[in-house]
């Protein structure tokens, strides 16, 4: 049966990357005779983001105001619980996210009954040029070793925003989502739920244009919030959501 | 304790509950509110006419005189106050986030159909 795809691009001030981004999936779609929809969810972008996606006719959502990145990516759930879709795929619109690999993300979701896969820079080296910064790098392996702690289950990259989820995870996350950091407190929120999770290797590009959301001094905070969310966390309730 | 302190608390809270009490009356503040700030005035009111209790626990906490302890009594209604705001905000972020995202949602939709 065919499935329903959306991908969910959350923007802020992307003015820079979107438009690229759109057309590579429009070429993409038509090489491969693929059907991915598209939603861009414009998180309050204060530059032309708006401008672009209207001037284009890029589907999109106009935040009315900036909520970050797990409220944009929540509106984007919500938009596709509404519109019946079968998998929705977070997808950023800054080009680090590689679109020949969403196959290999849905593959899993339809073949193995997997509720959640997530595209891991971390678990085939070779496959990803790009590894992201030595520091963060601990980071990552830091948050994985206490979700492993906490769930006892192995994520390798734990903030990957590459990730596919099927109809019951939509539901899921259209109602409850993290708003601060959402990656890796969503992913062990599904594990507390007996969500099933499979990783699966990508490759991932540095970011083209404009900075990543979590900057310098935000890191400590960053390490700080969501260690201790996930270690508050507890089956089946709603901490940090 | 001093006389003027007492006469002084006991004028306090006297004055805070008259305010509170129009506040509520003119709808401008929740009986759910309100309910906390009646019980920060009972206590003051209650330190400055029964100052011996005071005296006990000045002692038993290590406070030098019993209006250092009356302070600190006030600064930890403040504090409880400033907590009740915090949750009171977090609670309304919540559902402001609610609200933007559906009207957002919304406001796309009505835009489609003016399209088709």
């Amino acid at each position: 049966m065919k499935k329903n795809i959306l991908l969910i691009i959350p923007a802020f001030n992307e003015e820079k990357n979107i438009l690229k981004t759109w057309e590579t999936i429009q070429n993409f779609n038509k090489k491969n005779k693929t059907m991915y929809d598209v939603i861009v969810i414009n998180d309050g972008s204060t530059d032309a983001t708006e401008e672009i996606l209207l001037e284009y006719d890029i589907p999109h959502i106009r935040l009315l105001t900036n909520l970050g990145i797990g409220g944009a990516v929540q509106t984007g759930y919500k938009y596709a619980a509404l519109h019946n879709y079968d998998i929705a795929i977070q997808y950023d619109g800054d080009g680090q996210h590689d679109i020949r690999y969403i196959d290999k993300l849905i593959k899993p979701i339809v073949e193995e009954n997997i509720d959640m896969v997530i595209g891991s820079r971390f678990i085939d080296k070779r496959e990803s040029s790009f590894q992201s910064s030595y520091a963060r790098r601990i980071g990552i392996h830091c948050i994985s070793w206490i979700i492993k702690l906490k769930t006892k289950n192995k994520i390798y990259d734990t903030t990957s925003g590459f990730r596919a989820v099927n109809r019951r995870l939509i539901q899921e996350f259209s109602h409850i989502y993290p708003t601060e950091y959402p990656e890796p407190i969503s992913t062990v929120y599904a594990l507390n739920k007996k969500y099933k999770i499979k990783e699966i290797p990508v490759s991932m590009n540095e970011r083209k244009e404009g900075k990543s959301s979590i900057h310098t001094w935000k890191k400590a905070y960053y390490m700080f919030n969501v260690i201790l969310t996930i270690l508050l966390m507890k089956k089946g309730d709603k901490h940090g959501c | 304790m001093v006389v003027n302190l007492r006469l002084f608390l006991i004028l306090l809270s006297i004055i805070l509950v008259v305010i509170i009490l129009r506040l509520v009356e003119k709808n401008k503040l929740p009986i759910k509110y309100s309910l906390f700030w009646f019980l920060s005035s009972l206590v003051v009111f209650l330190v400055g006419v029964f100052p011996d209790f005071i005296g006990i626990f000045t002692g038993l906490l290590g406070f030098e005189n019993s209006s250092s302890l009356v302070v600190c009594i006030i600064i930890g209604l403040l504090l409880l106050i400033t907590l009740l705001l915090t949750i009171i905000v977090s609670e309304q972020k919540r559902k402001l986030l609610l609200l933007i995202q559906e009207v957002s949602l919304l406001k796309q939709k009505m835009d489609q159909n003016k399209k088709e």
